[in-house]
């Protein structure tokens, strides 16, 4: 038994010692010398630490927001969103239901919604020579498509099957004309999006081209031409990338002329980072390490608005959970703001509803917090008939230390209204794999889409008819209202059967919710300008 | 006097290490039964406190009492390297004194599998039992008492052999001793000071392989109160200067594992025929 290996964990608790150690130095030691002047006068390239890493660089197979990271950087798109002030000085952030032009000088909307028009400006080329025309923005999208992978799904905003799109067409050089099947309000936001990326034919074509229904292996990590503000000097998937300000950008430079981006899964190391001053901007820190950053002088916490929360999905093919009164008794059983307040580190919004107080659409007037009454939680399982101590498993990522938390608190709640929950820790390469095959009693899940719209967002998480839904939940009239609101282009309109849409799903109780996610954001002193955005946009950083 | 002679024939530092593995022991008996606060139960209006009266270790993340759940873990820790050591070496013991009674090809079959096991380090090879069975405290106690397993067969064989030479066994063999007999009588006896050093030699090694294991996330499944578990809930409050969530079970960790190491040497100093004391023994 003598080589049995007992060094990594008496390593582990000696790094552990040297750690306590450095916390404990940490609290009045500021991390930076305190001389920066400010205004962008950096020695060095920009340095961002951000949450997770992309699996492929090729915005038409990009799925989650972590294989978004690159993209709005590396690739031009004919739309982007519109900036609004941010939450602190020096930052901005992006306004989900407003666009601006980008790679379009302009766009016409005909009045039935149906048409889009575009013009782009004359005499721009690719590095390679090539022109970058309407030709080869047409090329891009219809790339997209063949492809048939998660671009497809987000540059048609989830209809498939027949496409949102039916038709594009490169009128003359700098007109490109765009038509879809049925009106639909989201279209420019996804036009905005990593799918719609404008990608150099000449360079596509040399590397294998355009397989239908295929990804192609090289664009996962290589870039597909430069179009966007930098392009890609150096990258080692999974860890770092490089980038530097692309010379032939149709636009102004952008404000820093190398950013250099690390790929970080490990969130403690995101806050020594962050804190030490080696990461100028750390995009996605636990609630906890931004909590003890707040009174640090190394940084600025920001909590950017996103659209994501915090829920537990209940399985409604378990049977108590096919049962309404349980669900709903079950909303009553949390103190949400203590819970907030402990596990959720004081981030984030309570609500009750289908969209977060984030989404357009959201009325905060049908989306209040079911109030703290275990009381009535008991009294409502009793009339509910179910079995007596109720008992389910609540699934969660593996490896996550603010959802286990969080799973830890919600099992000694319900523990109060006779509701017994064990716990499973699900490796997250298995999470769709166990959601699609509807293997769970209950699982939490804490994000949101990529693309910021309700439309978009219930496809997956609510409607009864879409393959995509994720989760199972059908609520009828609920349904009927997310249709008729997708095609609305009438806000005034739209927003009432948004309103329908929030009535009936909060009727039905259809799953837990707890709190909106904000995006956290962790800015070094010498920082000047940050946008936020929901895919990162370094353009404007300095 | 006899406390005295037992202080003087175990040494200072082995006394230090038995208060130490009692302090533990009576933290894992004792205190769930005397402590107000429960390993598992939250409070979140005392979330991340420090060290206080209250709460002498201070509370983690969802306000549930450290020391609770230190000596949760303790009991834990205690629990799980006895089971892994007592069947590890009771399987390795029949392994071994098979193989080394049988000799041919049981002994070659049976010695060529502990050598399979034995290719793996430990930790690796409980690795592979977790993530084969699914991760949790007993596929982490199945994995860490397989690693166990081929260590005592190799010595048990071994000794097993030197024994079944001696002229003694060859005397009851030709009276026609049967081979069970022969193995109560004469193997075993012979065998268990040997097992006892291995099995305490390996009991902190145990502990450590189960807690490296919750520390990888694949022993001890939350909300569970097992150590090494603890340490990784409390890496990233350590950061935030939260240090009391993981020093605590990192320094009940240290403290068991140092102690029983220094107990196992002490045993086998007084036990083994070969150790440091056998002259002194031998003389006195």
């Amino acid at each position: 038994m003598r080589n049995v290996r007992i060094r990594p964990l008496l390593a582990a608790t000696l790094a552990m010692t040297a750690l306590v150690a450095a916390a404990c130095g940490s609290g009045s030691t500021p991390a930076s010398d305190g001389t920066g002047d400010g205004g962008g006068d950096r020695e060095g390239p920009l340095v961002v630490n951000i949450l997770g890493a992309p699996t492929t660089l090729d915005p038409a197979a990009a799925c989650g927001v972590n294989d978004m990271h690159l993209a709005d950087n590396l690739y031009a798109r004919l739309v982007d969103y519109a900036t609004l002030p941010g939450p602190a000085e020096g930052t901005t952030t992006f306004d989900p239901s407003s666009f601006e032009p980008s790679l379009a000088k302009s766009w016409e909307i005909s009045d039935d919604g149906l048409v889009y028009t575009f013009t782009l400006p004359d005499g721009l080329t690719f590095p390679s020579g090539e022109p970058l025309d309407a030709a080869a923005v047409k090329y891009s999208l219809d790339r997209t498509q063949a492809m048939g992978l998660c671009g497809n799904r987000y540059l048609n905003d989830q209809f498939v099957d027949p496409p949102l799109i039916s038709s594009i067409e490169a009128v003359e050089p700098t007109v490109l004309r765009i038509t879809l099947r049925q009106p639909n309000q989201n279209f420019l936001q996804a036009l905005a999006q990593p799918a719609a990326a404008v990608v150099d034919p000449q360079v596509i074509e040399a590397n294998g081209g355009i397989v239908e229904g295929a990804a192609n292996e090289y664009f996962a990590n290589h870039s597909a031409g430069a179009t966007g503000p930098f392009v890609l000097e150096e990258y080692e998937p999974g860890r770092s990338a490089t980038l530097v300000a692309n010379p032939d950008f149709y636009g102004d430079p952008p404000a820093s002329e190398r950013i250099e981006v690390n790929f970080i899964t490990d969130t403690s190391t995101m806050l020594l980072q962050a804190r030490n001053g080696t990461a100028d901007v750390t995009v996605g820190i636990s609630k906890a390490a931004a909590r003890s950053l707040e009174e640090d002088p190394c940084c600025t916490v920001v909590p950017f608005s996103s659209a994501l929360a915090l829920d537990i999905a209940l399985n409604w093919e378990f049977e108590p959970f096919a049962n309404p009164l349980v669900r709903e008794a079950l909303t009553y059983a949390f103190p949400y703001e203590d819970m907030l307040a402990s596990v959720g580190h004081g981030y984030g919004e309570p609500f009750y509803g289908p969209l977060a107080p984030d989404m357009p659409g959201f009325n905060p007037d049908l989306s209040e917090q079911r109030p703290y009454d275990p009381d009535r939680a008991r009294q409502l399982l009793e009339d509910s008939g179910v079995t007596l101590p109720l008992q389910f498993e609540l699934s969660i990522p593996a490896g996550q230390e603010e959802l286990a938390e969080f799973a830890t608190a919600v099992q000694s709640v319900l523990a109060e209204i006779d509701v017994a929950v064990t716990i499973r820790e699900i490796p997250p390469a298995e999470r769709a794999a166990i959601l699609d095959s509807g293997a769970y009693d209950a699982i939490v899940i804490a994000g949101g889409p990529a693309m910021v719209d309700a439309g978009y967002f219930l496809a997956y998480d609510m409607s009864c008819e879409s393959p995509a839904n994720i989760t199972g939940i059908c609520v009828p009239e609920a349904d009927e209202n997310w249709a008729l609101a997708r095609q609305t282009l009438d806000e005034t309109e739209r927003q009432g059967h948004w309103d329908a849409v929030m009535q009936a799903w909060v009727a039905a109780s259809p799953k837990l919710k707890f709190w909106s996610i904000p995006a956290m954001v962790v800015i070094d002193e010498s920082m000047t300008s940050v946008h936020y955005a929901i895919h990162p946009n370094f353009y404007s950083w300095k | 006097m006899a406390l005295r002679r037992t202080w003087q024939r175990w040494g200072p530092g082995a006394g230090i290490a038995a208060v130490g593995l009692g302090l533990i022991v009576v933290a894992a008996v004792a205190l769930p039964l005397l402590w107000p606060w429960n390993a598992t139960a939250t409070d979140f209006a005392a979330t991340m406190r420090g060290p206080s009266w209250t709460h002498p270790m201070g509370t983690d993340g969802v306000g549930r009492d450290v020391l609770a759940r230190f000596a949760a873990g303790a009991r834990i820790s205690l629990l799980i390297g006895l089971v892994a050591v007592t069947i590890g070496s009771l399987a390795g013991m029949v392994v071994g004194v098979t193989a080394g009674l049988l000799r041919g090809w049981v002994d070659e079959v049976l010695m060529r599998i502990m050598d399979v096991l034995m290719a793996f380090p430990a930790l690796l090879l409980a690795m592979a039992v977790t993530v084969g069975l699914g991760t949790g405290l007993r596929s982490a106690t199945v994995g860490v008492t397989l690693s166990v397993v081929p260590w005592v067969a190799r010595v048990a064989r071994a000794e097993t052999l030197r024994i079944t030479a001696l002229p003694l066994i060859e005397a009851s063999r030709a009276i026609g001793l049967p081979r069970l007999d022969l193995v109560r009588k004469h193997v075993l006896p012979h065998l268990l000071p040997l097992l006892i050093i291995q099995a305490t030699s390996a009991y902190g090694s145990v502990v450590l392989a189960v807690a490296a294991l919750g520390f990888l996330g694949l022993g001890a499944q939350v909300p569970t109160p097992e150590w090494g578990a603890m340490i990784t809930e409390g890496m990233e409050p350590a950061l935030a200067g939260a240090w009391w969530v993981a020093l605590f079970p990192g320094l009940g960790m240290l403290t068991l594992v140092v102690c029983t190491n220094v107990l196992s040497d002490r045993i086998r100093d007084l036990m083994d025929p070969r150790g440091a004391l056998a002259g002194r023994r031998s003389r006195g």
